[in-house]
């Protein structure tokens, strides 16, 4: 969205708590509240969004008058930067402030949620506030072609799989169309990969180029960016998306945030969710049946499956089933646990018997 | 002119020996020396004779305690007050109170020519209805010599003794050390503790054990550089002396383990155990006779009703930290609500009307709205003398208010005249300002308490209506009425 147009949201928003001081009433904000317990899965689109509940941010305690004070400073740092072209990371953010005086934060962490309250509030984007996070560090290996705006400002053309190394192209922290065009892709699904080492060796074994796939490495729990670029593909380029992570309760989570969406981001799940993305392993069966070598579950593993159990993006024949045989039998094993049948055997038997016979968990 | 005696004792009767005695002269108007020669190893530490001076003094600040060590170093403990403690009374024996071969030896040792005398002049009450009673009980004739009471008969009177109506003996003959002198006992000895709060020391009702007058008092220090991740410190003491040893053993101990000291504010493991807390406990039990495990009279035996007494005393003692915490976290909420209206409010207006480019709006509306009561709150900072304390009184009401206010700063920190104001006609956002200073460190200074009057309490945050009971008799209640 372009500056100045996010400068008037955001002045709309500042405009009416001034309006509610001006009235002689309690300024309050309101927004859905984004905690677990306000989640619902959109039965349209089968992503997560925020429910009914809201919660109302009052002057009229100290916590809400802080929060507010916080906000119009971010506010504030946010126009600024958007006169002056800048962008932040959430971590510069987060030291500015201490020269905010009152507007100061406490942590990290609350700098962070408050950035992604603006959004819900505004019906904007962290890109759009030129706010952006640390780090990604995810990247694609593949034939796909896109054109990325340097800082330059010129758009350069690069091919993920011959343009760059075995790194694979590193995806940035925008990947929107002012900064990432998609000009020509040719493969026939994406693989999303959770742990490096199990990327490197599909790499390696040139998975991609002999299944004509494209190869994202997750990195652990995805970052917006990562998601927002799969599902871009996904929509763009019709490429169905499938993910293979370690078999443990974490790992099931990772595929159910690319799917449906995660708690924190719920207000742009459908803007960042796959609800078509399917996961392929490691299951349960799968250490059953690959008679995989295994550890066994911890306490807080088995906790973490049980609460799956009522978690409703878990709530299909399927999914239940695997999660169930997975408390039985109280063993998780990792990705690279494949190895005890060789280096190959990943790309030679596991993938392609696992790619043929998805029927679908959800 | 003075007496020079030397003394042994005669540890059977438990009488002095005079081995020599001659005058000497001496130039004090009053007074007395005693050399006692000892020997042993001098220590430092829990258990040294610095120790024991310093719990000396706390439980006689009355008296000055000067220590020269072997190293030549010299201490001082100056006295605190120059009031006397009230002495010990002596009384009679009071039945309840004796053994057998008490009776025995007081019958063998005895003036009065026979039974019913020795029972009505040589007893605590006994009086002579009682007396006769006892006889009658007895069955001993009331004319035989005490000196030839039979074993038998002994034990009789014994049991005579219990089965009679006896008066408890009397309680004024006991020498307690009194609020005052624990407070400033306690205040002399571990004010280099810098603690945030005295707890207002609490006395026993004298009662009585097997006929034994006894009480409990008992006070307790508490916060500043105490280790607050420590067990407590008890110190303990007998009828004004320290006990240093054996505090396992301890009757005092074993009452302030018992007690569960969690709903007080303190970390104890499971409810039993010395607590852990940033405090020093003090307890004083004092009586005619005080059992102890021992004749070396190092620890307190455990008698149900000394226990009781003690563990009413550390409950009353636990009420006041409890208060106290309290009360810190009431000043700390009327600050935020203070900051909230007088800081933060103001903030957004100004923040958000400076990314608007608007006027700042006026801001009183609103703040009335969140705080429509009138404010008492103070600010304080160091000064030469001590701190220097800002008391406001700001109207956040949307009325004329007025109300009279009196401050009552941490006891002892304050001199000068007493702090009273009359607030006549004060407009709403308005404030009323005034200042004074105490002693003391800033750190340890509690905040002071502010009451008013002539007020609807429901109007008013940051201080409390005046009791009825506050003390100066100069202090004018104004009721509270109905209107306001």
């Amino acid at each position: 969205m372009a500056a100045d147009q996010t400068t008037r949201k955001l002045e709309e928003m500042v405009n009416s708590i001034y309006s509610m001081l001006a009235a002689g009433d309690i300024p309050e904000i309101s927004m859905p509240s984004r905690n677990k317990e306000n989640i619902v899965l959109d039965p349209m689109l089968s992503v997560w969004r925020y429910g009914d509940s809201s919660v109302t941010r009052s002057g009229k305690a100290v916590d809400g008058a802080e929060y507010m004070v916080k906000l119009l400073y971010m506010v504030d740092f946010i126009r600024e930067m958007l006169r002056e072209s800048k962008s932040s990371t959430l971590r510069e953010m987060y030291y500015i402030s201490e020269g905010w005086n009152l507007g100061k934060f406490g942590t990290q962490d609350e700098s962070n949620l408050m950035a992604e309250d603006l959004e819900v509030l505004s019906s904007l984007l962290r890109e759009d506030f030129k706010l952006r996070p640390e780090e990604n560090g995810a990247s694609i290996m593949g034939d796909i072609t896109i054109e990325e705006r340097t800082r330059k400002g010129e758009f350069k053309k690069i091919n993920c799989r011959d343009d760059v190394g075995d790194g694979g192209y590193g995806i940035p922290y925008s990947v929107e169309e002012e900064k990432l065009r998609i000009k020509d892709v040719n493969a026939r699904y994406i693989l999303a990969i959770e742990t490096g080492g199990m990327f490197d060796r599909l790499v390696e074994n040139g998975f991609d180029e002999t299944n004509n796939c494209l190869l994202v490495h997750l990195k652990g729990q995805p970052a917006r960016s990562t998601r927002r670029l799969l599902k871009r593909i996904n929509e763009e380029h019709n490429l169905p998306v499938y993910v293979f992570t370690d078999g443990d309760p974490w790992s099931f989570r990772i595929y159910a945030s690319i799917a449906c969406g995660a708690i924190k981001t719920a207000h742009i799940s459908h803007y960042l969710a796959v609800p078509t993305a399917e996961y392929i392993g490691i299951t349960a069966s799968d250490i059953l049946n690959y008679k995989l070598p295994t550890d066994d579950l911890s306490d807080k593993d088995i906790a973490a499956l049980n609460a799956e159990l009522k978690d409703p993006r878990f709530q299909s024949e399927r999914w239940r089933d695997e999660i169930e045989t997975m408390l039985n039998i109280g063993k998780k094993a990792e990705q690279q646990a494949l190895a005890k049948y060789g280096l190959d055997y990943v790309t030679s038997t596991y993938l392609p018997e696992k790619l043929s016979d998805l029927t679908g968990f959800m | 002119m003075a007496y020079d005696f030397i003394l042994g004792i005669n540890v059977k009767e438990n009488k002095a020996d005079i081995h020599s005695e001659k005058p000497v002269i001496w130039e004090k108007p009053h007074g007395a020396l005693i050399t006692i020669p000892a020997k042993g190893k001098y220590q430092i530490g829990k258990q040294s004779i610095l120790e024991y001076m310093r719990e000396c003094a706390v439980a006689n600040p009355n008296a000055t305690l000067t220590l020269l060590d072997p190293d030549g170093k010299t201490y001082e403990i100056p006295r605190v007050t120059d009031i006397l403690s009230k002495p010990a009374v002596a009384i009679k024996p009071h039945p309840l109170g004796l053994e057998l071969g008490d009776i025995n030896s007081m019958a063998k040792n005895t003036l009065s020519p026979d039974l019913i005398h020795f029972l009505r002049d040589d007893f605590n009450r006994i009086s002579d209805k009682v007396a006769d009673e006892i006889l009658a009980f007895s069955g001993i004739p009331g004319n035989k010599k005490p000196s030839e009471l039979s074993l038998q008969d002994i034990k009789k009177l014994s049991e005579a003794f219990k089965a009679v109506k006896l008066m408890p003996p009397p309680t004024d003959c006991l020498s307690p050390l009194g609020p005052e002198f624990i407070k400033k006992g306690l205040k002399s000895v571990y004010e280099e503790n810098h603690p945030s709060h005295y707890g207002k020391p609490v006395s026993r009702p004298i009662t009585v054990y097997n006929g034994n007058p006894f009480s409990v008092e008992a006070g307790i220090v508490y916060g500043g550089d105490l280790p607050s991740d420590q067990p407590v410190r008890i110190v303990r003491f007998a009828n004004k002396v320290p006990l240093l040893y054996q505090p396992g053993a301890c009757a005092i101990t074993k009452a302030v383990s018992e007690m569960d000291w969690r709903q007080y504010g303190f970390d104890q493991k499971g409810g039993q155990g010395v607590p852990y807390g940033p405090a020093i406990i003090f307890v004083h039990v004092y009586g005619i006779r005080i059992p102890f495990t021992s004749e070396s009279k190092e620890a307190l035996a455990n008698v149900n009703e000394i226990t009781n007494e003690i563990g009413l005393c550390l409950k009353s003692l636990g009420r006041g930290v409890k208060s106290f915490l309290g009360k810190k976290d009431r000043r700390a909420r009327i600050y935020e609500k203070f900051r909230l209206v007088n800081t933060l409010i103001p903030e957004i207006g100004k923040k958000a009307s400076e990314i608007l480019g608007k006027e700042v709006p006026n801001l009183e509306p609103v703040i009335s709205k969140i705080a429509n009561v009138v404010f008492v709150t103070e600010e304080f900072r160091k000064s030469q003398e001590g701190v220097e304390i800002e008391m406001k009184v700001i109207n956040y009401t949307r009325r004329e208010i007025s109300m009279g206010l009196i401050a009552d700063p941490p006891t002892g920190d304050y001199e000068g005249p007493e702090l009273k104001w009359e607030i006549k006609d004060l407009g709403p956002a308005q404030e009323f300002v005034a200042s004074f200073s105490i002693k003391g460190r800033i750190s340890d200074y509690p905040g002071t308490n502010y009451y008013f009057t002539g007020i609807d309490p429901v109007r008013v945050q940051g201080a409390e209506p005046l009791p009825a009971d506050f003390g100066t008799e100069t202090v004018n209640i104004i009721e509270t009425d109905g209107e306001e």
